[in-house]
């Protein structure tokens, strides 16, 4: 939780709030300063309660569903930035063009280790031109981003279907898979990338110019324009860093499951959303947390796993998943007062 | 304004002589197709969705039995319509099919139930419709799947003494919902309860039939249970296999997959340290199969309306010789032409 370093003010813009005062106002101030603590509170809650039914160790268990958060954390990041420009800006295009990325990491490998590098650095220039394409619609065209990213994934979907029916795929490198699999100090390789990701993000949102412009626009698109922030650019480069963060989780995803399939984004539009929400993004704009990022994704591989644990319907699990996240928005919601 | 005049005049004559060119094609379509309907008739496919390997490989392989039977002069080009997993869109698309007056229509429905009313529509017409895979339940079609919840039973078996009749078993769940997955999982559950008592079901996850959702499923899974000595999955059972490496965990009998990642795996371990397990699936040839009834329909055989399907099945005896000749991406699977097709449902 080092990587929010500014949680007594996360918008820049509003340092001029009052004072908390007590009962329920203090609550919704304590939040407000640092939006991650539902999220970490309910993370811990449900490690408390699954320790006792659990038969692995509590560092075991929390480990591994960090480790299966970090790839929901890192697409989330750059969700969290779209989100955090404001006007309803949301990608939609995240599943989409994380399956086409595990795709093109894995065919550049080859099932070798000689093509990483030239690998690791088309996918993400792939990733990075899906967003410029998003971007654009969203900017240029004024297409609402709903329906911009949407038609922007549906055609990154498309070129998958075709590059998928080619066939013959030797699938990912077997360093990548093996980087997947290692730990350095017990701690999995990826959990690292994920918050050194992070902590990249962080600083690029609470120490630098364009974290400014970018919570700035989120707060008030007119103002930022009248004070020279240019929304617009801010906006794009939001929606750019997205395809390029989900690219990155392409790339580990890839090492993960040992190769490209049609359906691996496919559960990434409703858990990055979910993850943004949960760590206390607002999702009118303005107020990211990356910190809080973090903790919703972790939460939702933690309520994942307690379902499952607890062998609850099918039905049921996706009931309680919606239920939380829709507690969460009404939490944004009240926040926001 | 007068350029808005010209098109509006222009694109009602432009739409109509399209109409009418649309019109002209479709009825010399309509004397190809009758000339050929004194050998064979003509064999639409109607297909719910071909967005994953499955559906791909599927229309390739009845479009090579397709070009055998032309070959043959038994039937003429097989039309194959794909509409979006939408039930709308797939009960118009079949409406206009019913409109060039095939003799049969091969079904890929995306619904049970939905498409009855038009399904019902074609028979009045008298056109034959052969509804595989995925199960419909008008009664005036031909129905051709496995019987799912067999091979739950059969499958359930298979794993269950492989794993000595005794230990924890976790179930993995396909896209939930489907009569494939209600009925498998009814199957599995089924043949635990009567035969194996020593068994624990000690987790469920949802795999979506895919190996990435299911490999992240089963780590979650894996992060509270104890010992896993069994599981049950279909499709997706490279995705298990990966899950268990992942943590560093022995890999317990995992019912498998047809898919060319789990055979290549598989053959390895068993060459290795003996590892053993069985794999079947419902490959994608089974449009293969139905084409060939739905020739033999149009040359007026009958069949029964039941048409069980056999799952192409893979042991430890055959599994290095099947997956030599699998690509990774590819599903092992059998053919069908239509001696065996008659063989395996002969005509009443």
């Amino acid at each position: 939780m080092t990587l929010s370093p500014a949680p007594q003010s996360p918008s820049p813009l509003a340092d001029d709030r009052p004072e908390p005062r007590r009962g329920l106002r203090s609550v919704t101030q304590a939040l407000r300063a640092r939006p991650w603590t539902v999220a970490v509170a309910a993370s811990i809650l449900i490690v408390l309660f699954l320790l006792p039914i659990s038969e692995r160790n509590g560092l075991d268990l929390l480990l591994s569903n960090i480790y299966l958060a970090s790839f929901v954390a890192i697409a989330g990041f750059g969700q969290m930035l779209v989100v955090s420009t404001g006007r309803g800006a949301i990608d939609l295009s995240i599943p989409f063009t994380i399956t086409l990325c595990v795709y093109v990491a894995t065919i550049v490998q080859d099932g070798g280790d000689q093509n990483i590098p030239a690998s690791i650095g088309l996918t993400i220039l792939v990733g990075l031109l899906v967003g410029a394409v998003n971007g654009f619609a969203v900017v240029v065209l004024r297409v609402p981003a709903m329906v911009a990213t949407l038609a922007v994934g549906f055609i990154a979907q498309s070129i998958v279907q075709i590059v998928s029916s080619t066939g013959g795929h030797a699938g990912s490198s077997p360093a990548v898979a093996v980087a997947a699999r290692g730990d350095v100090l017990g701690i999995p390789i990826f959990v690292i990338i994920a918050v050194v990701v992070g902590a990249v993000i962080a600083v690029l949102v609470f120490r630098t110019g364009f974290g400014l412009r970018l919570v700035g626009t989120g707060q008030n698109d007119s103002s930022a324009l009248l004070a020279g922030l240019r929304p617009g650019a801010v906006r794009w480069t939001a929606f750019i860093l997205s395809g390029g963060l989900a690219a990155t989780a392409a790339i580990l995803l890839g090492g993960y499951s040992g190769g490209a399939s049609l359906g691996v984004g496919e559960s990434f539009l409703i858990s990055t959303i979910a993850a943004v929400v949960l760590g206390g993004t607002l999702m009118s704009g303005g107020s990211p947390s990356v910190a809080g990022t973090l903790a919703g994704a972790l939460l939702l591989t933690l309520l994942v796993t307690l379902t499952n644990t607890l062998q609850v319907s099918t039905g049921t699990r996706s009931l309680i998943e919606g239920l939380v996240i829709l507690t969460a928005l009404g939490i944004g919601a009240q926040k926001r007062r | 304004m007068k350029i808005g005049k010209i098109s509006r005049v222009l694109v009602p004559i432009a739409f109509v002589s399209a109409l009418a060119l649309s019109g002209c094609s479709a009825s010399s379509a309509g004397t190809s197709s009758a000339d050929a309907a004194t050998s064979a008739g003509s064999i639409v496919l109607s297909n719910s969705f071909i967005g994953n390997a499955w559906r791909q490989t599927m229309v390739d392989d009845v479009n090579k039995s397709a070009a055998a039977a032309k070959a043959a002069g038994q039937a003429s080009d097989l039309k194959v319509v794909n509409s979006n997993n939408d039930v709308a869109e797939q009960i118009s698309q079949i409406q206009s099919l019913i409109l060039d007056k095939p003799k049969v229509i091969l079904l890929l429905a995306a619904s049970p139930t939905a498409l009855n009313g038009v399904i019902q529509t074609a028979c009045d017409a008298g056109i034959k419709v052969v509804a595989f895979d995925a199960s419909v339940t008008a009664p005036c079609a031909y129905k051709m799947a496995p019987d799912w919840v067999k091979f739950g039973h059969e499958t359930m078996k298979v794993v269950a003494d492989k794993m000595g009749g005794k230990g924890n078993v976790v179930l993995v769940h396909g896209v939930v919902g489907t009569d494939v997955d209600l009925g498998m999982y009814q199957g599995w559950n089924e043949e635990l309860k009567s035969n194996y008592p020593n068994i624990k079901i000690v987790g469920e996850v949802n795999g979506n039939w895919d190996d990435a959702t299911t490999q992240s499923a089963i780590s979650g899974a894996l992060s509270t249970a104890g010992k896993v000595d069994g599981v049950m999955a279909y499709v997706s059972s490279y995705g298990v296999t990966q899950a268990f490496a992942a943590a560093n965990l022995p890999i317990p009998v995992v019912y498998g997959s047809n898919q060319g990642t789990f055979l290549k795996w598989w053959a390895e371990q068993n060459k290795a340290n003996g590892y053993s397990t069985e794999s079947a699936m419902e490959g994608p040839a089974i449009s293969q199969a139905a084409y060939w009834i739905g020739v033999n329909l149009a040359n007026g055989k009958e069949f029964d309306k039941n048409l069980v399907y056999p799952t192409f099945k893979i042991t430890d005896a055959t599994v290095a010789e099947v997956s030599a000749k699998t690509a990774n991406d590819a599903f092992a699977d059998q053919t069908w032409d239509e001696a065996s097709v008659l063989k395996q449902w002969p005509a009443k």
